[in-house]
């Protein structure tokens, strides 16, 4: 979808090639023909999961051959991306790059015609590290002050997250099911509106991802009293984790670029090699610390591993509450 | 401040980045013209470029098409009575039937000036009021937000005169389009009638396109079928040719007298605009239709509204564009987009490496002063540019509309799918086409349908936060003054209108 | 009593307002005993709820001033434009099918083409208009969707 001005010559080069020539003209080893390939992002643009991806687009080129554009749909929930990418040919040109949700979760509680095993992690980005955050004159400053304000009145504390189900709703709904605590579940449009409500004193806590608030704490504008994650988050070096507080929850959620499992197994190594060669490079480090996007690449081994482990997690939260038998 | 405001100067005013600026707004209008397309959807495709540019020449880009997409959006609205963005749907009311009555050229520039005038006011608002009008915004919760929205469907019920129970009904149809999809507060699905692809509900942008948009070609490509095969002129068909035949370009001119009626229409589309703007989540549609509905309130000719009034234009599109500085607001003064051209804006920050909030002006004044400077200086340049660009784009509106309804067609069909890159999008817009043509022929008015479905969202979910945060008790809804406050004046505005209605009876 | 209940049966928002009233009612019934999961709080059925309450108080203000004379007349051409409206949507799915069979460029440039030719009386002797600028047209639309947006629409045999 993106098109660069500094590319366009190479862009309409690419195009003409491709128009003519069907094989690829890119060294005998590639698998991938001369066409674009297509990151699809199941959200709508300016969020993290496009920032990220577009670190990738503007370096891989270089090392995987064809132009890379990122394409946001966030139609249908984000499965109009899923079944987009689906629904490609299996060459490995049209991927996917999401969170948990629009796989995971939607996998479970919508009524789709795929299931988790359709789809392999070609690599993992990162991890996000859900924090709980509220402003720094509110009684709650850390973990311990909202267990006991939470077990002193049940039902009391409001906490804002985006939609129900979502990656910063969730590690709340098994924190409260690990602790018995109860909160007033406030659904909000996104990060944006919790931390406007946040900030204005409307509701007491929130959740989202370290990278949108390291600033602010670290200015003392927000407190971020806790990560659910296994070791602190680099962005938020100050803040426990709930773990170091004595409660085991840890749902970090990750970024992945998949494919469908149909995509031949050369192809997806070459990508996976390409991307992470690409990332290695100095520019994309550079680019990746300028827009804290806490780039650490993960092969697709890995990756599969993390992939099946979180399939496996959320599917047990979500049978915990109900949502599915 | 002086110090950094020398450099600011230099990087605002290098030609390269006028250069970018102009090709900025030379983008964003005609983008912008073109059903489905708008502003927003440019700013994303070239969010890369901030890889490769200086920042404030990128800045600028972003800059231009915003705001020449604000007003681009109007052309087609007024030409065609196609609305080429969200936020010129109220502009189309007045400016396509300012069109059919022989005076395009003087709606398109009401249109251009007070879009000026009201993104000026904006981007000065900004640059001065920022941390205050943002706290007054951080002070609008739930409870304020439905207020807010209660106020406005009032005001908009209020705003069909005549039939007044038409109306109602097409604000219920609209809230109940906009709860189609999944509950965005409790996750289970409604309405979708078994339809999977429905789960994410309709997106603003086809349904707007469609009612208003479609429906309105629909009826002019039944037209010029008619005039296919009926040799028989009709009365009107005569009319509009005879109207076409004589129309006199000199005549066709917005005189200071006539631009100065429009003024007080400007400003209250420009206030309301600008503080729409601020709160997050609002939006530039919903600030356009409110303006509409004050303008005409306040306006000696109210009659005249929806009857080609050049001050419905001007109200409509002040209010429009006058949301394009303040919706930054947020994002300066907290690091929180309130709306998606912020998000956008955000993002670009973020690419270069600047991290929206109160941080910013500090850590990057030179950037952020150049920043300021470009949003005051491309108004200008958005101003001439426009003036010289819309005798091309008005020649392209004369091409006959036999040949011309079909590319409006395809385009308005493309644009809406490389909008959201959506194919159920293109199903619903054609749907709802269809849809507003019924409603059309059947005098039903479109505008409180649109601002239900545009308010319906927000307003559900205010209420049902308000309630959760209140624990069900629903005099929680009065524990704000503002929230009273708005209340309060929403029903002395009922009565002193339907007092005074009665009077002029 | 008579003449009311004619303009009842004649006048054309009498319709109107049963319509309303009508799909008030069926909305109403399907909250009442469809399958709608309860919420935290207001639920999620309270909203359209008030919408078809609403929908239904305001079909029955239509009528009843459909019988006390205000109503709307008759809309003119209802049969023409409607089947230009389903003409519209079947032209525009179909052109959507196409795309991804032939490409988009040859797709919009015979839907172009052919609307012209629908339009225009004796479309061969116009064919400056009715040929060359739908191709030019397709031409600019080609290079906008494809070339600089890259559109993610199906990728057709052709162009």
């Amino acid at each position: 979808m993106f098109h660069n001005i500094p590319t366009r010559k190479r862009a309409v080069a690419t195009a003409v090639a491709a128009m003519v020539a069907i094989a690829p003209t890119l060294g005998a080893a590639s698998p991938l023909s001369n066409d674009p390939l297509r990151l699809v992002i199941p959200f709508g643009p300016g969020g993290g999961s496009d920032i990220t991806a577009r670190v990738l687009s503007a370096t891989a080129p270089e090392f995987c051959g064809p132009r890379i554009d990122v394409v946001s749909m966030s139609g249908a929930a984000g499965l109009e991306a899923v079944n987009f990418v689906r629904n490609a040919e299996p060459n490995g040109h049209t991927l996917l790059v999401t969170d948990y949700g629009p796989i995971v979760t939607s996998g479970y509680v919508d009524d789709v015609d795929w299931s988790h095993d359709d789809w392999q992690p070609v690599m993992n980005f990162t991890e996000w590290l859900p924090t709980v955050y509220t402003r720094p004159d509110h009684p709650i400053q850390t973990i311990e002050d909202w267990v006991a304000a939470a077990e002193a009145d049940p039902g009391s504390i409001t906490f804002g997250h985006a939609s129900p189900l979502g990656i910063v709703h969730l590690p709340l709904v098994l924190f409260e099911s690990a602790t018995g605590l109860e909160n007033i579940h406030v659904p909000t449009s996104g990060g944006g509106e919790t931390r406007s409500l946040i900030m204005g004193g409307h509701i007491d806590l929130g959740m989202t991802l370290p990278a949108s608030i390291a600033s602010e704490v670290a200015a003392g504008e927000l407190t971020a009293l806790g990560v659910f994650a296994a070791e602190r988050s680099a962005a938020l070096p100050d803040t426990p984790t709930f773990r170091e507080a004595g409660y085991d929850v840890v749902l970090p959620a990750w970024l992945m670029i998949i494919a469908t499992s149909d995509v031949p197994a050369e192809t997806v190594e070459f990508l996976q090699d390409c991307f992470m060669e690409a990332l290695a490079s100095p520019t994309a480090v550079a680019m990746s610390n300028r827009v804290n996007a806490g780039i650490e690449p993960m092969n697709s081994e890995d990756s599969t591993v993390l992939y099946q482990a979180t399939v496996e997690s959320i599917g047990n939260i979500l049978r915990d509450i109900g949502e599915i038998d | 401040m002086l110090e950094s405001f020398i450099p600011a100067l230099y990087l605002a005013f290098s030609p390269e980045v006028i250069l970018y600026v102009a090709i900025g707004v030379f983008m964003g209008v005609t983008l912008g013209a073109i059903p489905g397309l708008s502003g927003d959807m440019a700013i994303a495709i070239l969010l890369p470029i901030v890889f490769f540019l200086e920042p404030a020449a990128a800045l600028g880009l972003l800059t231009g098409i915003y705001k020449g997409g604000m007003f681009g959006g109007s052309i087609s609205a007024i030409s065609f009575g196609v609305p080429g963005t969200p936020g010129s749907a109220a502009t189309a009311i007045d400016g396509y039937q300012a069109k059919l009555k022989g005076y395009p050229n003087k709606a398109l520039m009401t249109a251009l000036y007070s879009s000026v005038i009201g993104d000026t006011t904006s981007d000065f608002v900004l640059i001065f009021l920022a941390l205050p009008l943002a706290i007054v915004a951080l002070t609008f919760g739930p409870i304020e937000f439905f207020a807010l929205y209660a106020f406005s469907l009032l005001l908009i019920s209020a705003l069909t005169k005549g039939k007044v129970a038409k109306g109602v009904a097409m604000a219920a149809l609209g809230i109940l389009l906009a709860m189609i999809g999944r509950d965005p507060m409790g996750g289970s699905l409604r309405l979708t009638f078994g339809i999977p692809e429905l789960a994410g509900g309709l997106a603003l942008i086809p349904v707007l396109v469609g009612i208003f948009a479609v429906s309105e070609l629909i009826i002019q490509l039944s037209k010029a079928w008619m005039d296919r095969v009926t040799r028989i002129i009709d009365d009107t068909k005569q009319k509009a040719d005879s109207l076409l035949g004589d129309y006199d370009a000199s005549k066709d001119k917005l005189t200071f007298r006539e631009f100065r009626a429009t003024m007080k229409a400007t400003w209250i589309g420009t206030t309301m605009g600008t503080l729409i703007g601020a709160l997050p989540g609002a939006g530039s549609s919903l600030a356009a239709f409110i303006s509409y509905g004050l303008a005409q309130r306040f306006s000696s000719n109210g009659k005249e509204f929806g009857k080609g009034s050049l001050e419905g234009v001007a109200a409509a599109e002040a209010g429009n564009s006058a949301t394009s500085g303040s919706t930054l607001i947020p994002l300066f003064a907290f690091g929180i987009p309130g709306s998606a051209t912020a998000a956008l804006f955000g993002a670009a920050f973020i690419l270069m490496g600047m991290t929206p909030g109160p941080r910013l002006i500090y850590d990057h004044t030179e950037v952020i002063y150049a920043l300021f400077l470009i949003l005051i200086y491309a108004n200008l340049i958005n101003l001439g540019l426009s003036q010289f660009l819309l005798p091309f784009y008005s020649k392209i509106a004369m091409i006959k509309s036999r040949i011309l309804l079909p590319i409006v067609c395809v385009l308005a069909i493309l644009g809406t799918f490389a909008a959201g890159n959506s194919v159920i999008d293109v199903w619903v817009l054609l749907f709802a086409g269809l849809l507003g043509v019924v409603l059309r022929v059947y005098n039903f008015p479109l505008a409180p349908l649109i601002l239900g479905f545009i308010v319906a969202p927000g307003a559900e979910r205010a209420l049902r936060q308000s309630l959760l945060i209140g624990r069900g008790d629903w005099m929680h809804l009065l524990s704000s003054p503002i929230a009273i406050g708005l209340y309060t004046v929403a029903a002395i505005m009922i009565l002193t209108f339907t007092l005074v209605l009665r009077e002029k009876k | 009593m008579k003449p009311q209940f004619n303009k009842l049966l004649t006048r054309q928002d009498t319709y109107t307002g049963f319509v309303a009233i009508a799909v008030g009612a069926v909305g109403l019934l399907d909250i009442a005993y469809g399958n709608w999961r309860p919420g935290a709080g207001l639920g999620p059925h309270a909203f359209p709820q008030l919408a078809y309450i609403t929908l239904i108080c305001a079909g029955v203000v239509i009528m009843i001033e459909a019988v006390f004379g205000k109503s709307d007349e008759h809309p003119e051409n209802l049969r023409l434009v409607i089947s230009t409206g389903v003409g519209l949507v079947a032209i525009g799915m179909g052109m959507f099918w196409l795309i991804g069979k032939l490409g988009l460029a040859v797709s919009v440039a015979i839907t172009l083409i052919g609307a012209s030719f629908l339009l225009t009386r004796d479309p061969l002797r116009h064919w400056p208009s009715t040929i060359v600028v739908p191709i030019v047209a397709t031409l600019v639309i080609w290079v906008l969707f494809v070339k600089l947006i890259n559109v993610p629409l199906p990728r057709g045999l052709l162009f």
